[in-house]
């Protein structure tokens, strides 16, 4: 009897059913949606970085210390074949090769392998046809990839000349011999197609030659060795959606791999695996920022659900009044509210479910699937964690929501039924409780309240930081996001008023009749006004502060970038290296210093304009010479003057001028300080201070040639004297001077050819095209040398793009939360209408014009939206200055001002249309209706 | 020569629909109202008092028969034109007060004076204050209803009625939400209006006493009148 009863109520309010059932839909749709791509992209995950990575799971190789480098494949594959895991198996030799073919020659990347057996990848052919034989010319054919193709000007039918050598062997304990020259075999080929790759070569781009691993291997005289075997494991292992997990199986079949080829006679790269443990954390943090949303726009439905079931409610007081009379309790009642949202509940969250598994299904699965560059698998139906983490917050928002209407519903008093003028009184049941002490929740609410923040701050942070627990990290980081967004948007919600006022004024002047209606209505209607407000302020906060966030970014993008890395080119010496998925698997470790062969042969490209070697830092200590301060620093070393590779903006002195970077050059014991060292010893510009060297006893006197709050990407030159404190400052010297101070002189005098340089910051020449240059010293370095070089405009293009893409997502989920906040407005504004009978038929009754209610109602609505609109964006664009300031005055870089063009722009004319819309369907039968009808119905 | 009626209803039939059925209202009801009368209309629930008063106030269409108020025929008129004649020409006084609960007293009475928009915002609010003034309200111009007795809302939305100094003022049971005393204060203030400004006033009223202050009182009995008293004594008949 309570369903039919509760079935009959929202069949007699269809338009307020209809309402609750479609923001479900739409909520829960866009959360499960949103839940099952961030499952789909975990499963699709290893597809996609298959691309970047390489389309296989296991690098097998020798090691570089091993004498004989090359390894027989038979007797390799036979083995790892046999292992249970394993999919496939396939001979390579992958190595960096010179390329020359008319007039043109360059070192490109090189794979041969063996198309029969080898399916690892796919090579997209552009012209000519996909054959690695021989021909009747008697070469063998080559596919050239389209990026050298280009660079070299290779066409199909061309014959190129490739130079190769072979491997050698690095004696244990020490590093590569530098110097002395290689054997190189060389041979030709035919090319008899240009394509492009995904997943053969290892890397992303299409740079690189494939040819046939037979030929390539009678033409070098390699005698059937190869370089490597790369192997497969079964999809299977992938079909988890914890990528984590994945790797980790992944990493049992590697150990088999390895028993099954017996102790340390090989080396293994695992770089799919690899790129998918890695990259696991991203989902972390994307499935935190989904929850956000998830929570944020439920919570405005979950405001829209509660409004529309309390005017349910108390539209259904005299009935319920009447079952009171007839006995039901009033747990009863209660419960009819409750079979109510749960009927809405249960339709609305069905359907959302359902549409948000079909737009994942049909829509982003198709999408992944084809990114990863394969078949969408046994990619399953219904996305279980989607589906259950968004009945949870539905149900959640839900049962917060119907709380206040059921027990209002439960408080019904059989009075109403009787006499409604009287029920509003106090009864004397109520009267009883003013002289009955009862426990007040409110009090330990508050102490809960109150305990948030200290347990937050001693336990939660510090366990999930000090842990590394990612999901409680990411938890947490949201979930002060999402507070900070709301608590923004509730400090800011006072300036509403002023914004209604604002509006209030312009409609005063344009519809002055209107206005005075409107004025009244708005500034006075407390309760109702003041939950669609909110609803639209929180709703618009957070997109407005994300897309501000986004625009800031890019704005300051270049200053930052510019400021922090200090030259157009970075060129960071080989690091201490792990086992790399590229080209050379196992290469040994180096101190991070250049080898000087190679420091002088980079230098010796034409296409720089200047160069500057920075050294790596050596820790000393500054003192003032008298015992009064000391502290911890780091020296650095630079070979030339800074200023013509420095940015202008990346330097600025405060004391002492440019001339300062040529004079610790040309003059041994000068020196460069920052400012907050410079406060911290109290000395400037022609001040000595005492540097300590390396060994006993070492110390040099240095001259300060100058005083500098920044010189870009050589190192800390802060004003901030906790920077002072912890040894972070910086001591900019000479090169001569640093080899001094870095040389032991108990080891005699120091040697001039110690290799130092972890760093050479370059410019490009006059003319000379900078994209261009780093592609080349990418290619001449990045692989053979394991260089690092860092291009400050290609970094900031990087994420200028990314921001684009961010910028996109953005609008999904603003076009989302806006939906739903559009829903919330309809509700409010319908249900204000409908509430306001009386008013609109006596207005009518007494002579009001169509077209003036219809006016007094759209001005109304569109002045609390877009008052509540332009407060929430007010919110969250300072809340996102105030962040970016924090953050430029704690990096000590300038702050550019900038505005989202699109998102908030977007925002403001979808809100007013939304009202406008809402409040034209919410009157429309009002305006039909005789005064007279509308009266007798009331 | 005799001035013509100011409301003139003609062998008027008026019909509701009841699900699938025809449910008569009035059946052939002619009445005529003299400018400056104060007529009041009575009867059982269901006798067509209310609809009458309705059709009088032009807020209703009369199914067949003719209608003219202040020489308008009404039964020619659009929604919009009906409207505003209601606006300039009627005043209406609710059962329920139908007062504004956002708005003070003052707004309530200046709310028709906007709609008409004949008088600036100085001249509205003198008006409207000097029209609570003569219904006892001068000290409460800045209350709202909710902080307003039954008797003082209902003096403010006789202030409201009279706002555009209409020459008809329709009421609807004024009295039935207020106790004897309070009534008797309202009819009062009614009739002193009526004869006072000589606007004419239709009213409906279940009580007998409330019905004593008219000149004369229409009695209706299932859509047709069947008794008019009037003081001195009128009698009408109804055309079937």
């Amino acid at each position: 009897m309570t369903l039919t009863y509760v079935v009959r109520n929202l069949r007699r309010r269809k338009v307020r059913s209809l309402l609750m059932v479609l923001a479900l839909v739409v909520g829960v749709g866009a959360l499960v949606a949103l839940n099952a791509t961030v499952d789909s992209y975990r499963r699709f995950y290893a597809g996609s970085v298959s691309g970047e990575v390489g389309a296989f799971d296991l690098v097998i190789a020798r090691p570089d210390t091993a004498v004989e480098r090359m390894l027989r494949p038979d007797e390799v594959l036979r083995a790892v074949r046999a292992v249970d895991g394993v999919a496939a198996a396939a001979p390579r030799i992958h190595a960096i090769v010179s390329v020359r073919t008319a007039g043109k020659r360059g070192d490109k990347p090189f794979v041969a392998l063996d198309l029969e057996r080898d399916r690892f990848g796919s090579l997209e052919v552009l012209d000519g046809h996909l054959d690695l034989d021989e021909g009747p010319d008697g070469l063998p054919g080559a596919v050239v990839l389209q990026a050298t193709a280009d660079v070299l000007g290779i066409g199909v039918g061309d014959v190129i000349e490739v130079r190769y050598a072979a491997p050698v062997p690095r004696p244990a304990g020490k590093p590569a011999a530098e110097g002395g020259s290689q054997r190189r075999s060389r041979a030709s080929w035919v090319v008899r197609a240009i394509a492009t790759q995904r997943g053969v070569t290892g890397q992303e781009g299409n740079e690189g030659i494939v040819v046939g691993l037979a030929a390539a291997q009678e033409r070098f005289d390699l005698d059937g060795f190869a370089e490597r075997v790369v192997v497969d494991f079964d999809r299977a292992l992938y079909d988890s959606s914890d990528p984590q997990r994945s790797a980790y199986a992944g990493r049992e079949v590697a150990y088999r791999v390895r028993r099954a080829l017996g102790g340390d006679d090989y080396t293994y790269l695992m770089p799919r695996p690899r790129a998918v443990i890695d990259g696991a954390n991203q989902f972390i943090f994307f499935q935190s920022l989904v929850a956000m949303y998830g929570l944020l726009s439920l919570g405005v439905v979950g405001l829209l659900i509660r409004t529309l079931i309390m005017t349910n409610v108390q539209e259904q007081t005299r009935d319920m009044a009447v079952l009171r009379i007839l006995g039901a309790p009033r747990r009863h009642l209660f419960n009819l509210v409750v079979a109510e949202v749960l009927v809405v509940g249960t339709v609305g969250v069905g359907l959302g479910i359902v549409g948000g598994q079909l737009v994942n299904n049909y829509v982003v699965v198709p999408f992944l699937a084809e990114r990863a560059g394969g078949g969408q698998g046994d990619a399953p139906l219904v996305s279980a964690s989607a589906v259950l983490l968004s009945v949870l917050v539905a149900g959640v928002v839900l049962a917060i929501s119907t709380l206040a209407p059921a027990r209002r519903a439960a408080g019904t008093k059989v009075t109403h039924a009787i006499n409604p003028g009287l029920a509003q009184g106090m009864g004397l049941d109520e009267l009883s409780k003013l002289r009955e002490r009862r426990t007040d929740l409110r009090i330990t609410g508050t102490g809960l309240v109150v305990l948030v923040y200290p347990a937050l701050l001693f336990f939660a942070f510090p366990l999930a930081f000090d842990f590394g627990v990612l999901w409680v990290m990411a938890g947490l980081i949201f979930a002060a996001l999402l507070a900070m967004i709301v608590g923004a948007a509730l400090v800011f919600f006072l300036v509403i008023l002023p914004m209604e006022r604002g509006l209030l004024w312009v409609i005063d002047r344009v519809l002055p009749r209107a206005g005075f209606f409107v004025r009244r209505t708005v500034l006075r209607g407390k309760e109702r006004n003041t939950l669609i407000s909110l609803m639209i302020v929180v709703s618009a906060t957070l997109p407005a502060f994300l897309s501000t966030s986004l625009a800031l970014e890019v704005a300051n993008t270049e200053t930052d970038r510019r400021l922090l890395g200090g030259s157009p080119l970075r060129i960071f010496a080989p690091a201490l290296q792990r086992a790399e998925r590229g080209f050379r698997p196992g290469m040994a470790p180096s101190e991070g210093v250049y080898p000087n062969r190679l420091l002088a042969e980079l230098r010796a490209n034409p296409g720089f304009g200047a160069t500057v070697a920075v050294s790596r830092g050596q820790a000393s200590r500054v003192r003032d010479g008298v015992g009064l301060r000391d502290i911890t620093v780091t020296v650095v070393g630079v070979d030339a003057d800074l200023r013509p590779v420095l940015y202008p903006e990346a330097l600025e002195l405060t004391q002492g001028d440019g001339t300062a970077l040529e004079r610790i050059v040309r003059e041994p014991d000068t020196a460069i300080i920052g400012v907050g060292l410079a406060t911290y010893l109290d000395r400037g510009v022609g001040d000595s201070v005492v540097l300590e060297g390396a060994g006993r006893d070492h110390t040099r006197t240095v001259t300060i040639a100058g005083v500098a709050r920044r010189v870009g990407g050589t190192g800390e030159f802060s004003a901030k004297q906790t920077r002072v404190w912890t040894g972070a400052s910086t001591v900019l010297v000479g090169m001569d001077t640093f080899r001094l101070l870095a040389h032991d002189p108990a080891l005699g005098a120091p040697d001039p050819d110690a290799r130092v340089v972890r760093l050479v910051m370059a410019a490009a020449a006059p003319g000379m095209d900078e994209a261009e240059l780093t592609s080349d010293l990418r290619l001449a370095y990045a692989t053979e040398h394991s260089l690092r070089i860092n291009s400050t405009p290609e970094i900031i293009a990087t994420i200028r793009e990314e921001a684009r893409t961010g910028q996109l997502f953005l609008i999904v989920l603003t076009a989302l939360t806006s939906v739903l906040a559009v829903f919330g407005v309809f509700a409010v504004i319908y249900v204000s209408i409908y509430g306001r009978r009386a008013e609109i038929g006596m207005l009518k009754a007494i002579g009001s014009p169509g077209r003036h209610l219809l006016q007094v109602f759209v001005s109304e609505a569109m002045v609390m939206t877009l008052s509540a609109t332009l407060t929430g964006v007010t919110a969250g664009v300072v809340l996102s200055y105030v962040l970016r300031v924090s953050q430029s005055f704690q990096m000590e870089t300038p702050t550019l001002f900038a505005f989202d063009p699109i998102v908030v722009p977007a925002m403001l004319v979808f809100m007013i249309l939304s009202s406008l819309v809402s409040a034209l369907i919410a009157t429309q039968s009002f305006r039909r209706q005789r005064a007279i009808d509308i009266l007798r119905s009331l | 020569m005799a001035e013509p009626p100011i409301i003139r209803v003609d062998n008027v039939h008026k019909s509701y629909l009841m699900g699938k059925e025809a449910v008569p209202a009035l059946r052939g009801v002619s009445l005529h109202v003299a400018r400056g009368e104060m007529v009041c209309l009575m009867g059982p629930s269901g006798s067509g008092k209310t609809t009458l008063l309705n059709i009088v106030g032009g807020l209703d269409d009369p199914g067949r028969g003719h209608v003219e108020l202040d020489g308008h025929d009404v039964v020619a008129m659009g929604e919009e034109a009906l409207a505003r004649l209601r606006l300039e020409r009627v005043g209406f006084v609710f059962q329920t007060f139908n007062l504004l609960n956002n708005f003070t007293a003052l707004e309530n009475v200046e709310a028709p004076i906007v709609l008409l928009k004949r008088l600036g915002r100085r001249q509205r609010r003198d008006r409207a204050l000097e029209l609570l003034a003569s219904v006892g309200l001068a000290d409460r111009v800045h209350h709202y209803p909710s902080e307003l007795s039954g008797g003082q809302q209902q003096r403010v939305a006789i202030a409201r009625a009279l706002a555009n100094d209409p020459t008809i003022v329709i009421g609807d049971e004024m009295t039935g939400d207020l106790d004897s005393e309070t009534g008797f204060e309202i009819m009062s203030l009614v009739r002193d209006l009526n004869q006072r400004a000589g606007k004419t006033v239709v009213y409906v009223t279940h009580d007998p006493r409330m019905a004593a202050f008219a000149d004369y009182s229409v009695h209706l009995l299932d859509g047709v009148i069947v008794e008019s008293q009037a003081d001195p004594v009128r009698t009408l008949t109804s055309v079937p």
